[in-house]
């Protein structure tokens, strides 16, 4: 079910950020989009798939 | 009407004793005066500064101790680059009075080998809010038509080097801040290898895909720059601990024998380019197949599958270092850069570690794509230089760019000039290379620039 207007409010509240009615406005006109990148971004991949930046123990 | 001059250019009269780097610097200067008012490519002119240096190139040219191609050569420094007791702003209020005590490694490097500076240059605030006109200063405008936007990050100095206000100059970029601006002014830059050259003392956005490197007028001249910028830094983590080729070495080399493949479905259909610049795109590959190149087609990943990891990442990235400022000074920074930002803050921890997976399976993927090839070919942008008034704020979201695939895989990146569009704004190709393989880039792209005569021909404004 799409988020609500209210909902994604309260998700940006959570965000400690200091944003107005009008500004969260903007942005829920433009989640679908960040969502369908996000959905991209994460799709699934094997269990033991290792990410791009591993730990340098030699650390500089 | 003042002479322009390339890198290589100025660099050989100044050697051959023919050409006085103040007299080199007096051209910019009164170029910019001219010019300047309309572009808006400078946050802050060094004039003082800069006659200090040309002079002292000028006593060493005299004195036979020049210290190599760059010396006595006008160059800007985008205004994310520490320059030690010189303004940088970030072209944001929050930095609006900031004064560094220390110049970025790289700045040292360019001062080093004898380059003049001019001042710095117009950014995206943060390189990445922009264009915006809610800033202390307005966003730079491209000289081919101030009408219209220059792409950003790196827009300043894309801007003054296309109006010949200085020769060469810093970029950076995480997601396409050089090669955006290079493409849209119509000039050339490079995004080097990730870890190629030192980032410390430039301000950060994303720490995995932040990249340093030139801009000039031409191939050759970034490559020079280049040379300049690159090499090992211990105190930059991401810095590589290897050897430094010379890359201008092969670059007369030509083209016959590279193996060149072509991304095409990033063009033609991931996000179908404009017919100005496709015909570009074939123009260079006609090129590369007349040289005696060997080209063929390469399927990746969808673009858009190169974009997504790339943007959560940067966001994630951009938001941890931005969150303190974010929510005590939120309306200190501008729109775009504030509501783009806010993405950042909602990606979960997961999520963003699932994007680095994602990121390690496309650079294999990549790395295989190239195991029997040289070079690829794509678009670097989708068409000319929109009106600047015309920007999406949320251009990233809408649609893949060409330039991030490169971030996400860290492989060295050139845009130049390929021709230009029915309305007589630039057009480019994007030639890609394997990692730390910046001289066969370098070598392909001057081959095809010196073939074709896009360099015959510079703005109307400053021409």
């Amino acid at each position: 079910m799409p988020l609500s207007l209210d909902a994604f409010g309260r998700m940006l509240d959570e965000t400690g950020l200091p944003l107005t009615d009008a500004q969260k406005s903007v942005l829920f006109d433009a989640y679908p989009m960040f969502q369908a990148m996000l959905a991209r971004a994460t799709a699934p991949l094997p269990r033991e798939a290792e990410p791009a930046v591993v730990f340098d123990p030699d650390v500089r | 009407m003042d002479p322009f001059f390339t890198i290589a250019e100025a660099s050989a009269l100044i050697a051959a004793r023919k050409f006085s780097p103040v007299e080199l610097t007096r051209i910019c200067l009164n170029r910019i005066a001219a010019h300047d008012a309309t572009l808006h490519s400078f946050l802050l002119l060094t004039e003082e500064r800069a006659f200090a240096d040309a002079r002292a190139a000028e006593a060493r040219m005299q004195s036979g101790a020049l210290k190599g191609p760059l010396d006595g050569i006008p160059i800007g420094h985008k205004d994310i680059y520490n320059t030690a007791g010189i303004r940088t702003t970030a072209h944001s209020r929050l930095l609006e009075h900031t004064i560094p005590a220390e110049d970025a490694v790289v700045v040292g490097k360019w001062t080093e080998a004898g380059t003049v500076l001019m001042g710095k240059l117009a950014t995206h605030e943060f390189a990445i809010g922009g264009p915006s006109f809610d800033l202390p200063w307005p966003p730079a405008r491209n000289p081919w038509n101030p009408d219209h936007f220059t792409a950003g990050s790196s827009s300043g100095t894309g801007a003054a080097v296309a109006a010949g206000l200085v020769l060469g100059g810093t970029g950076s970029d995480t997601g396409g801040s050089i090669r955006g601006p290079a493409a849209l002014c119509g000039i050339a830059g490079i995004k080097p290898t990730y870890g190629l050259c030192s980032r410390r003392g430039v301000l950060p956005l994303s720490f995995t895909l932040d990249h340093t490197g030139p801009m000039a007028w031409t191939v050759r001249d970034c490559a020079l720059l280049l040379q300049a910028m690159a090499g090992y830094d211990p105190g930059d983590p991401a810095s590589a601990d290897r050897a430094v080729p010379d890359f201008s070495a092969d670059i007369d080399r030509g083209a016959k024998g590279l193996r060149v493949g072509v991304i095409r479905h990033f063009h033609a259909t991931d996000n179908p380019v404009s017919p100005a610049t496709l015909q570009g795109i074939e123009h260079a590959l006609d090129f590369f197949r007349q040289e005696g190149a060997e080209i063929r087609d390469v399927t990746l990943s969808p673009m858009a599958d190169y974009n997504a990891p790339g943007w959560i990442i940067l966001l994630t990235e951009a938001y941890a270092v931005h969150e303190p400022w974010m929510k005590e000074r939120f309306n200190d920074y501008g729109e775009l850069m504030r509501d783009r930002l806010v993405w950042g803050a909602l990606v979960r921890g997961t999520e963003y570690v699932q994007a680095l997976r994602r990121r390690r399976a496309l650079c294999l993927e990549m790395r295989n794509a190239m195991a029997d090839l040289d070079i690829l070919i794509t678009a670097s942008a989708a068409a000319e230089a929109p009106k600047i008034h015309e920007v999406p704020k949320w251009t990233m979201l809408e649609k893949p760019t060409f330039t991030m695939p490169f971030n996400v895989t860290g492989q060295p990146a050139l845009s130049l000039c390929s021709g230009y569009g029915a309305g007589g704004l630039p057009v480019s190709v994007q030639i890609i290379g394997k990692p730390f393989q910046e001289a066969t880039v370098l070598r392909a792209g001057h081959a095809y620039e010196s073939a074709a005569q896009w360099r015959a021909k510079r703005p109307d404004l400053v021409s």
